[in-house]
């Protein structure tokens, strides 16, 4: 399989250090964001989903209809709309923007709080629970070439059918993260693509062999995804200094910009574990903002010159990781410096990889 | 109040009278949306519905394009509340809102197919689900202008906490409800129902304090009414090929622009 490059848009110039400048859709800076993401080589880019924030489909097709070849990655919670009409907004979506270009990643949601927002009061294992019975309805509707009745644990349809299907062949790729055994399971049955956050190397390996073990049992394979936070500068020395600098930004500002979540996330735990453990594991994973954060997201860092990066890049690629998300602390600047230095170095050691 | 001239969107050519020509082609043709939403828009029409199906392309997608592919036409979206959660459904319209400015109404449509219903999951009756159009108009509308984090508890929807941080406090795009009928759903009178707040911390219980048989009101509202948009002078552009069909409505819009102006049509 080729590689894969992703990135990060979002409706506004947020992040840990810039501030969260929260709720602001900037049509302008999206744009200009997405075509940044164009230029600098990658492949797709992954849009969030928060419960106060703009709502992704939305979002995905402007960044669509501002690129030209950019792929985009629409993060959703499954439990808040019908299986059957996200499955029809996604093959609709694909149609509409020349095919071949979208995807679709599902969170099972890992902040209570935030799920209680848009009206969810089930318990995690449920949740889980939920997502698998969605994932299979997603793929039954775009399979199906004739009605279907369905009736689940969480869904019931009569006679469900789509007119719209996915608009290529190679269909509408289901994305799914989660470090729970509940999300083990479900992911090896229901998942194209399995995401994971930056842990060390050894602990990678070691959940992409229990995943390919769990994905065996049901006949199936995964493809991986790696996301993760490169800090660059010149030297060593300089990405070192740079991401001290990012940690006292954070730190200014986490108080006001990361309200207090309820995690059951098993994932951010894993996080937390290994922040504890140690601020810097294998050469160059940074856990600095791991740690003053808090339980979260995509928070680990790899920190060095452009060179020393993408060659830690390319040890999750040996132990098995087919994708790389990577999203910036200076968000736009990043991608755009990013393009310059670190992409070029990416695709040239993916070729000699393959 | 000015008139509207509102026409259709269509993601393929496909009308009581061309369903043959559609047969062969694909029920998503890029190419022909936008065609259709310029003519409409060259034609001087202010809007396109965009329906609601449970077996065809989804709508705010659709609505989205329609936008992109013009400079002012604006869309009326039909919605049917059961399958989005009222507060996600309210930032996606938002959303759209955010990147067409203005351009973006809704039109609620409480379902009136039980097999079109069941199709995507929604297994009610009648009654039923206009109970629940009612509480997530309330959600919808406190999603998009509640200033504060609100909770809210009602017979379909529960939420705790809704905020949407974007540009709080403002209306959401413009809204056209649907009328509701239906003397047995008990609904003609509870158009009227008003919703009390409960605490200002923003804590909605649903409690229907409703007008009695006698039309008398018992309680007064606390919250503004939504604003109602009038209906549509006319409804062109459902004709055979709608491309060209609503490029010939171009004159008989004009010309009821005119006589609107002239005041024979007011």
């Amino acid at each position: 399989m080729t590689f894969e490059l992703l990135g990060m848009v979002g409706t506004r110039d947020a992040s840990e250090t810039h501030g969260d400048h929260y709720g602001t859709i900037d049509a302008d800076y999206l744009t200009r964001f997405a075509r940044a993401h164009e230029t600098a080589g990658f492949d797709r880019v992954l849009i969030g989903y928060g419960a106060t924030g703009a709502d992704g489909f939305a979002v995905a097709a402007h960044v669509l209809n501002a690129t030209t070849r950019l792929k985009v990655l629409i993060a959703h919670r499954p439990g808040f709309v019908a299986p059957t009409l996200v499955a029809r907004k996604l093959a609709t979506l694909d149609h509409l923007t020349g095919g071949g270009r979208v995807a679709i990643h599902h969170i099972s949601g890992g902040d209570e709080a935030d799920q209680k927002r848009d009206g969810d009061f089930a318990d995690h294992d449920r949740r889980y629970a939920r997502t698998a019975e969605f994932m299979s309805l997603l793929r039954r509707v775009w399979e199906a070439d004739r009605p279907f009745d369905h009736s689940g644990e969480f869904y019931r349809v009569e006679g469900a059918f789509s007119t719209v299907k996915p608009a290529t062949p190679e269909g509408i790729p289901l994305y799914f993260g989660g470090a729970s055994p509940a999300a083990i399971e479900v992911g090896a049955r229901h998942a194209d693509v399995y995401m994971l956050w930056g842990e060390p190397r050894r602990r990678i390996a070691e959940r992409i062999a229990a995943l390919r073990e769990a994905a065996a049992a049901h006949g199936r394979t995964l493809r991986f995804s790696l996301s993760i936070r490169p800090i660059i500068a010149d030297t060593e020395d300089a990405a070192w200094e740079r991401a001290e600098r990012i940690r006292a930004l954070t730190a200014e500002r986490a108080g006001a910009s990361h309200p207090y979540r309820m995690s059951t996330s098993v994932g951010s735990a894993r996080l937390q574990q290994q922040a504890a453990e140690n601020e810097r594991h294998d050469e160059r994973l940074w856990y600095g903002i791991t740690a003053l954060t808090g339980p979260g997201g995509n928070s680990t860092a790899l920190v060095g010159t452009a060179e020393q990066v993408a060659e830690a890049l390319d040890g999750y690629r040996r132990v098995g990781v087919d994708t790389i998300l990577i999203r910036g602390f200076d968000p736009l600047e990043d991608v755009v410096d990013w393009g310059r230095r670190l992409v070029p170095l990416l695709r040239a050691n993916a070729a000699a990889l393959v | 109040m000015s008139i509207e001239f509102i026409g259709i969107a269509a993601t393929r050519a496909h009308t009581e009278t061309e369903i043959e020509k559609a047969s062969g082609g694909p029920p998503v043709n890029a190419d022909y949306l936008r065609a259709l939403a310029r003519a409409h828009e060259d034609a001087g029409f202010d809007r396109v519905l965009v329906a609601h199906s449970s077996g065809g392309p989804d709508g705010s997608i659709v609505a989205d394009q329609v936008l992109t592919g013009t400079d002012r036409l604006g869309v009326l979206l039909a919605h049917r509340p059961g399958f989005v959660a009222p507060t996600l459904a309210a930032r996606t319209f938002a959303t759209l809102d955010a990147f067409h400015p203005g351009r973006v109404a809704l039109h609620v449509i409480t379902g009136g197919d039980d097999a079109d219903q069941a199709r995507d999951g929604d297994i009610t009756d009648k009654s039923t689900r206009y109970r629940r159009t009612d509480e997530f108009l309330d959600v919808l509308r406190l999603e998009w202008e509640s200033t504060a984090p609100f909770d809210y508890d009602g017979e379909f929807y529960q939420v705790r906490g809704g905020l949407h941080a974007g540009t709080p406090g403002r209306p959401g795009p413009g809204l056209l409800r649907r009328r509701l009928r239906g003397r047995d759903t008990g609904r003609g009178r509870a158009r009227r129902r008003v919703r009390v707040l409960g605490r200002a911390a923003g804590r909605h219980r649903r409690t229907d304090r409703r007008t009695d048989r006698r039309g008398t009101r018992r309680r007064r509202p606390v919250r503004p009414r939504p604003p109602v948009q009038r209906q549509p002078a006319a409804h062109p552009g459902r004709d055979r090929d709608r491309g060209v069909a609503a490029t010939d409505y171009g004159n008989l819009i004009r010309l009821v622009r005119a006589q609107a102006l002239t005041g024979i049509l007011a």
